[in-house]
């Protein structure tokens, strides 16, 4: 005889006063109802998750940076803001074939860029030198806004518009690059 | 305390009632929209929320709500699912000699593996002493979930037996994932724990096991198998 069996044996009503196998048929009002409770609370925890994610990519990748990037001789320029802090300075790194190349914050005179109607002031240009270090050849330059949050637990990077590939030609000790830049912020 | 509503009294089965799902189909559901819930909660909220409080009450709330608006619905009393103390000694009877075993060799494995046998701490060195009844409601809200909820609906979907009892502690262990110590403990504990509910089911023997159980094994297991206990998405953090 096992344990549970003497238990049960010892004690009988208490346990038949339990249901622990639930074996009642249930109505089809009831069933209707569960399946209706079943559905709602997937719909909320889709929204749940869906509200989670966009929300959240919201506050990572804060969505009102605007700029423009683009090679200029031996620098790579351009303009970065924020359009929901239109005062507050950026700050701007390069990368150049994926590799952290330098930073700044944006605060260099770009009078076009007010002209133009982009920003509330004209300090918000930035200029990189290309490192005299790089090899000859096709080389790939990334501009791109950092972007704080959590109280600056995460730091996220927003590519500045769009990559610019050069070449750089070692001739008379002097690097120089071509360029193909691309873009839709220019001012 | 009664969840009774039941509206359980037969009525004409008219075409819409009949698409709707059957019973065991319907446990099935529950049992799958829990742990959907918990899932959610150990892995979404804790890689996109950075483990908010505020964001992880969410599904737990909708978890838990929905645990309560099914008992109503199927007509079970607080009692039918085990918060009773009439059978707290009978669970105490089935439980006590597992634990003794399970606890001896948890001691054996904290001996060979050098571990610093410290039954005074609790995690990050705070005193077990200091929270029993933290760990008793802990253990109390899992036992819940996990027997009083699943289980029930796995003994509609395949009655009483080892695949009900299976289907406990697989998913018990599945919510513990990654943590490979947590893991297994807790497939182990959930094997022992569905199987002493469907005989004397009472949460509060269940729980005050579950929380004699978690005492035993970080007081015995190293801290660094045991990542802090942690599971989820917040193992790799």
């Amino acid at each position: 005889m096992t344990e549970a069996s003497q238990i049960e044996q010892e004690k009988p009503d208490a346990i038949a006063q339990h249901r622990p196998t639930p074996t009642t048929a249930l109505s089809p009002s009831t069933r209707r109802r569960l399946t209706h409770l079943l559905v709602a609370k997937s719909m909320l925890e889709v929204l749940f998750v869906a509200g989670l994610a966009v929300g959240l990519h919201y506050v990572f990748f804060n969505p009102y940076f605007r700029g423009w990037t683009e090679m200029n001789g031996r620098q790579v320029s351009g303009w970065a803001i924020r359009e929901d802090e239109p005062y507050r300075r950026v700050e701007v790194q390069l990368y150049i074939d994926d590799h952290f190349a330098g930073s700044q914050i944006a605060t260099g005179a770009r009078p076009d860029v007010v002209r133009a109607g982009r920003a509330r002031d004209e300090w918000n240009g930035f200029n990189f030198d290309i490192p005299t270090t790089l090899a000859r050849g096709e080389h790939e330059a990334r501009v791109y806004v950092v972007h704080e949050s959590g109280g600056g637990v995460r730091r996220t990077l927003q590519q500045l518009g769009h990559p610019l590939r050069f070449r750089v030609d070692e001739s008379d000790g002097e690097k120089t690059s071509t360029v193909a830049p691309g873009g839709e912020e220019k001012p | 305390m009664s969840f009774k509503e039941g509206d359980n009294a037969p009525s004409a089965v008219g075409a819409s009632d009949a698409a709707f799902p059957g019973e065991r189909a319907l446990a099935a559901w529950e049992i799958a929209s829990l742990t959907v819930s918990t899932l959610i909660a150990e892995w979404v909220v804790f890689s996109l929320g950075g483990g908010s409080n505020l964001l992880l009450a969410v599904p737990l709330a909708f978890a838990f709500v929905f645990m309560f608006c099914s008992h109503r619905l199927r007509g079970e009393t607080a009692r039918d699912i085990g918060l009773c103390l009439d059978n707290f000694a009978q669970a105490m009877r089935l439980l006590i000699l597992p634990m003794l075993v399970t606890s001896a060799l948890l001691v054996l494995v904290g001996i060979l593996s050098g571990n610093d046998l410290n039954f005074g701490k609790w995690r990050g060195g705070q005193s077990i002493f200091g929270v029993p009844a933290l760990g008793f409601l802990w253990g109390l809200m899992q036992q819940y979930a996990l027997q009083a909820f699943i289980n029930r609906r796995a003994q509609i979907l395949w009655g009483k037996g080892f695949r009900s009892v299976f289907l406990v502690a697989f998913l018990f262990g599945l919510l513990h994932f990654p943590n490979p110590w947590l893991t297994a403990a807790t497939f182990a504990g959930g094997l022992l724990w569905a199987w002493v509910y469907q005989r004397a089911p009472n949460l509060f023997a269940l729980a005050l096991s579950h929380m004699l159980m978690t005492w035993v094994l970080v007081s015995t297991v190293p801290a660094s198998a045991l990542r802090g206990l942690r599971v989820g998405y917040k193992f790799f953090g």
